[in-house]
């Protein structure tokens, strides 16, 4: 390698870095190509799609013959025929909260060219969990995002994704690649710049764009960098540690899945375990004590909800109980309406069924 | 000189422009206001405020000449 601010040096730390790229599709295609082709010695390819058509015109790691291959797989293949001196391993399955943080803990540097919310979420909690740094990159039709986040080489505390997004938009803003159609050259230019933090992380050259984010518009190539500060709110709003990490729905933290779902059974809300931002709402009219589980609690009776929904506007997961779980579903409603992009859930069969459960556990 | 507003992604087909300018705002919680009044398109979605390069989440005062972006999360790869 010829560039001073590179040098043998740059090359030996190259070659020992260890890089997990998640997402092998119009971001992970052209970023995985120039990590290898820059001598990253171990990169890991963590996709559990397979091969589409459709999707070959950003996605150019893979041909016509591969269609119907696992990404994460045919990647691989690729890339050791290319670059045969260095290791490719492949994780040919959905990155979820089970696998994430053993995964993330075997790299140094963590890459997000995913296309959910979801695993963007857990991605960035992990990475905070595990101290890891995450280079973001995302895209829309004709724009891009470039971050790194939880750098902690900048020297002022490190900022997240939730501190530039503390919650997910509602199902019905989402819109991917996949379903709104985009150029490849846009996934193409943000994979790219991607891979550059990720020298730039590995080699030392350079400022990232840790706390930062660049936004790319295409069509007037409008390029500008905004400053992330920490917000002093964000910690609570991550799962503490391992345990709550593997109990943390995302699916359903992003509105994934079926909308109209809001019940949780006693059993699963049993299993939910509250970060300082989450709340227990009784809508009784009448209050009676909750049973003690952890969750902040709160009482607005379901006729006021919608002229109180300002106390709990700030809220993570919102759990509605009532005593048989009819007004507790209908208050859902009411808050979906005034916080289209909140996570709520009505306990299903109310308190009684609460109760129920905690007196089985009690005498077991 | 007013304030320089740009909005992004999405936000921009719902206030019908990528880049405009409005004056006589001396605070963000007044920006935000005259937005969800004029586009009221932009109360289901989910976006966050930069003024003058920086994300900012509570109220400040509004210099002339100050450039704000809407910020909306994108979720494409």
């Amino acid at each position: 390698m010829i560039l001073p601010e590179i040098g043998t040096a740059g090359q030996e730390k190259l070659s020992r870095a260890r890089v997990l790229v998640v997402g092998a599709g119009g971001l992970g295609c052209p970023l995985l190509l120039y990590l290898a082709a820059a001598g990253v010695g171990h990169i890991g390819i963590a996709d559990g799609d397979l091969i589409d058509s459709s999707n070959l015109h950003r996605q150019i790691l893979y041909g016509a013959a591969d269609v119907g291959t696992a990404k994460a797989l045919a990647a691989k293949a690729e890339l050791t025929r290319k670059y045969p001196g260095q290791e490719f391993e492949a994780y040919p399955f959905r990155i979820d909260n089970a696998n994430a943080l053993d995964l993330v803990a075997d790299y140094d540097i963590i890459v997000d060219g995913s296309d959910n919310f979801s695993t963007r979420y857990l991605l960035n909690d992990a990475c905070v969990i595990a101290d890891r740094p995450l280079v973001y990159g995302a895209v829309t039709a004709y724009e891009g995002q470039v971050a790194v986040f939880n750098d902690k080489t900048s020297g002022v505390p490190a900022s997240n994704y939730r501190d530039l997004f503390p919650v997910p938009p509602a199902t019905s803003e989402i819109m991917n690649c996949e379903e709104a159609g985009v150029l490849g050259v846009i996934p193409g230019t943000i994979g790219m710049l991607q891979a550059n933090e990720v020298l730039k992380i590995i080699t030392r050259y350079g400022d990232t764009l840790g706390n930062k984010i660049l936004t790319i518009r295409f069509t007037d190539y409008l390029t500008q960098v905004f400053s992330i500060p920490a917000r002093p709110e964000t910690p609570a709003m991550i799962p503490a540690g391992e345990e709550a990490f593997r109990k943390y729905n995302y699916p359903a933290f992003c509105n994934e899945g079926a909308e109209e779902d809001t019940d949780i059974s006693a059993d699963d809300f049993l299993g939910l375990v509250p970060t300082a931002v989450d709340i227990l709402l009784d809508v009784r009219e009448e209050h009676t004590d909750l049973p003690e589980l952890g969750w902040k609690k709160i009482h607005i009776p379901l006729q006021e909800l919608e002229s109180r929904s300002g106390e709990i506007g700030n809220a993570g997961r919102i759990v509605l109980v009532c005593q048989s779980g009819i007004r507790s579903k209908t208050g859902v409603q009411i808050l979906r309406a005034c916080f289209p992009s909140g996570t709520f859930y009505s306990i299903d069969g109310g308190l009684g069924k609460l109760k129920l459960k905690l007196k089985d556990i009690h005498s077991l | 000189m007013g304030i320089k507003i740009r909005a992004f992604g999405k936000l921009a087909e719902i206030t019908g422009k990528s880049e405009w300018e409005w004056s006589g705002i001396d605070q963000l919680d007044e920006l935000k206001s005259r937005l969800h009044a004029d586009f009221p398109g932009l109360d289901s979605k989910m976006y966050v405020l930069a003024v003058n390069r920086q994300v900012v989440s509570e109220n400040i005062n509004m210099e002339e000449g100050a450039e704000v972006a809407l910020l909306p999360p994108f979720s494409g790869g």
